[in-house]
């Protein structure tokens, strides 16, 4: 009975480890339950080209701004020196973030809470002396602060874009006039879904 | 093994055959320590990673099914990190061993994916995948406390080893092999669908982010590309073939250094600490009882050579003998681990009261809010400043010839005649592109202009030029437009033509 156990769970584990795989190889329902986490092995899933900070701003009644990720308390460092909100990417904790810092600190009433990204190219984390090496202009590092959604001191969340980088992606291709230009041609006025009831705003020829 | 073993026979004693568990005892007392390293930094904020008085990150919401796990209030939350520190602890020791990883196992799953952010990586899901497959097995029978309160069996055939070690089926083993080995094989396949991959742009971004732990070897080699692509391919064939190399044949002895040496690589330029350590633990399913042997034999050998190393060697057989002849608990040690218990979790409470996270009750009782530099909160909260041209190329190289589309001999000095390939690194992403190409002499006159168009999808464009006989050897610049507009310049120095009178 015992081998028998045995030889089940064998099967078992193999075959789940082996669907993940399948599943990876196949890009078939590899985000379809967050068990499979535990069987996908994207490790190296793709590295931006730029480097980013989540920043959590709450604009208080009197005008003034205050830091809510992190809290004021001392800060954790899971990886090195850099604040735990900085590993959100998807964005999925800093409502709750800035909820808890608003909860454990007193503090004037809030207008509004801001998630903002810091966003620049990463060359510029080189050190002076690899920059030196590599390049003649001077290091002019410069960081693009990207309003990437807006709360309210309840958390209800006002309004949210997609963040920079799905921005400047998409800035490359709304660049298109032609392309601008086709889109609008031949929309209907009417589609009985909801949703897709936009107007074009010129008329076809 | 025999050519004429059926299959199923071979496949039952691959899985099935009795060894003793020294790979697996080796596996179960290192890896708790490695975990140890991330999850006691995270014990004093266990209220705020992992609690309902906290700010968790579900892994669940990630996938679109929000709550999946129940969150427990501050005080829980801090008694079953206690406890799950304990189980780890006595993983390590072998005491009460199957239940303490299964616990351990448990307790780690939970936490990890309510953190998401900085708890749930990779590495802690091959390590639940660990504690599960160390609970199945036969880990405690070996070196441990287990083992030592259990009866052993004693042998005093002076010709044969004085304790006879207890011999399991060796499926755990070969389970956790099988594990590394998918890992490795699906992180293969990932990189296989990420082409950029292999032009060695990943690799480079990689090695110069800053999120993981200081890596200046990563920064350092960034700049040769030409070596990253070979890498890369070193990697994924590495990766992709260890699950048919790494069994028990020659291959073994270079894979399995080839292993270490690439994890270690990791820490040195992607700045990856407890990943490696996680993988060097699974590497221990690979030892078995021949290796064991083979070992212990160098390690008497070298013993036998040194005075102090066999007074060592003395040493632990007389306190081995003592432990062994040590009357044995009266009670059974599953209760005293039972009664343990809600000790840890009483202190764990305690302690984690102690650690006050928030800060709330010190002298100054509860923080206040930090306002933000108002000229920096304008910055923040100003429409986003155009991106500046500089900031869509990545560098400007010049050389003589390419290797995997990259300049593979950067220089800044040329010769009359030579053909240069001047090479714009783009960052994505990025729109379309004019880029053209001005080299002006020491009297700012251009005596060279090219142009070319990148697209968006382009990550590098080459501008090839050859430098005429007639250009007098000097100082050059190399000033880089788009739209009519500087980007930047990059110097270089024109030498006189070889087998000229002026080369000499």
């Amino acid at each position: 009975m015992k081998r028998w156990f045995s030889s089940l769970f064998i099967g078992l584990y193999l075959t789940a480890m082996s669907l993940g795989i399948a599943s990876q190889t196949m890009n078939f329902g590899s985000t379809f339950h967050p068990v499979m986490y535990f069987f996908v092995w994207d490790m190296f899933c793709g590295w931006s080209s730029h480097e980013i900070r989540y920043h959590v701003v709450g604009e208080g009644e009197s005008g003034t701004y205050y830091e809510l990720t992190p809290g004021p308390w001392k800060q954790f460092m899971p990886y090195g020196d850099l604040a735990r909100a900085h590993y959100d990417v998807l964005g999925n904790a800093q409502r709750s973030m800035a909820l808890n810092a608003l909860k454990r600190t007193d503090h004037e009433p809030m207008r509004r809470i801001v998630m903002i990204e810091e966003v620049w190219p990463k060359h510029y984390n080189m050190s002076d002396q690899a920059w030196a090496a590599r390049f003649d202009e001077p290091k002019d590092p410069l960081a693009y602060y990207w309003q990437r959604s807006e709360m309210a001191e309840d958390g209800t969340v006002l309004g949210h874009v997609p963040e920079y980088l799905s921005y400047l992606r998409m800035k490359s291709v709304s660049d298109n006039p032609r392309l601008i230009d086709d889109l609008h041609r031949g929309r209907d006025h009417f589609v009985l879904s909801p949703y897709q009831r936009v107007a074009s705003n010129r008329s076809d020829p | 093994m025999t050519r004429s073993e059926p299959m199923t026979d071979r496949i039952r004693r691959f899985f099935f055959e009795p060894e003793i568990p020294f790979g697996l005892a080796l596996c179960r007392i290192c890896l708790p320590l490695v975990l140890m390293g991330m999850l006691l930094p995270r014990w004093s904020v266990c209220r705020e990673l992992y609690s309902s008085d906290g700010a968790t990150g579900q892994l669940s919401a990630g996938f679109l099914s929000y709550d999946m796990l129940p969150e427990f209030s501050g005080p829980v939350v801090a008694a079953l990190y206690a406890l799950m520190l304990f189980a780890m602890v006595t993983t390590s020791i072998g005491w009460c061993t199957r239940i303490s990883s299964l616990f351990a196992c448990v307790l780690f799953t939970y936490f990890c994916m309510l953190d998401c952010v900085s708890t749930m990586t990779k590495f802690t899901a091959m390590s639940t995948h660990l504690l599960l497959l160390l609970s199945l097995s036969p880990a405690g029978s070996i070196w441990s406390v287990d083992a030592c309160l259990a009866r052993r069996q004693r042998n005093d055939d002076p010709t044969k080893p004085r304790f006879a070690y207890p011999r399991f089926p060796a499926w755990p083993r070969r389970l956790i092999q099988f594990h590394i080995a998918l890992v490795y094989f699906g992180a293969g396949v990932t990189k296989i669908h990420t082409p950029s991959f292999f032009t060695g742009d990943q690799l480079q971004y990689w090695m110069l982010t800053h999120l993981n732990y200081r890596h200046p070897l990563g920064e350092l080699l960034s700049s040769y590309q030409v070596m990253l692509v070979a890498f890369c391919y070193v990697t994924v064939v590495f990766e992709l073939t260890f699950v048919l190399t790494s069994w028990k044949s020659a291959w073994r002895f270079i894979v399995l250094p080839v292993g270490i040496l690439f994890h270690f690589m990791t820490t040195l330029t992607l700045g990856l600490i407890i990943f490696p350590m996680v993988c060097y633990c699974t590497y221990f399913a690979f030892i078995d009882e021949d290796d064991m042997q083979s070992t212990a034999a160098w390690i008497r050998r070298q013993s036998r050579r040194s005075a102090w190393l066999k007074q060592i060697g003395a040493n632990l057989a007389a306190w081995r003998m003592s432990a062994d002849n040590r009357p044995r608990w009266k009670t059974p040690p599953q209760v005293i681990f039972a009664m343990v218990l809600p000790v840890i979790a009483v202190l764990g409470v305690m302690i984690e009261y102690k650690f006050d996270v928030y800060e709330e009750r010190g002298p100054e009782g509860r923080h206040s809010l930090v306002a933000i530099d108002p000229e920096l909160a304008r910055q923040m909260l100003a429409p986003v400043t155009p991106q500046r041209d500089i900031d869509k190329f990545f560098a400007v190289d010049m050389g003589t010839f390419l290797v995997s589309d990259i300049v593979a001999n950067r220089r800044s000095t040329v010769r009359q005649g030579e053909n240069v390939i001047t090479q714009c690194s783009l960052i994505p992403p990025h729109g379309d592109m004019n880029i053209e190409s001005k080299i002006r002499d020491s009297d700012n006159q251009i005596v060279e202009r090219m142009s070319t168009i990148a697209t968006r999808e382009m990550v590098r464009v080459n501008l090839k030029f050859t430098i005429a006989d007639n250009l007098p050897p000097g100082d050059y610049t190399m000033s880089i437009e788009t739209a009519g507009r500087f980007v930047l310049k990059k110097k270089f120095t024109v030498l006189p033509k070889y087998g000229t009178v002026a080369a000499r």
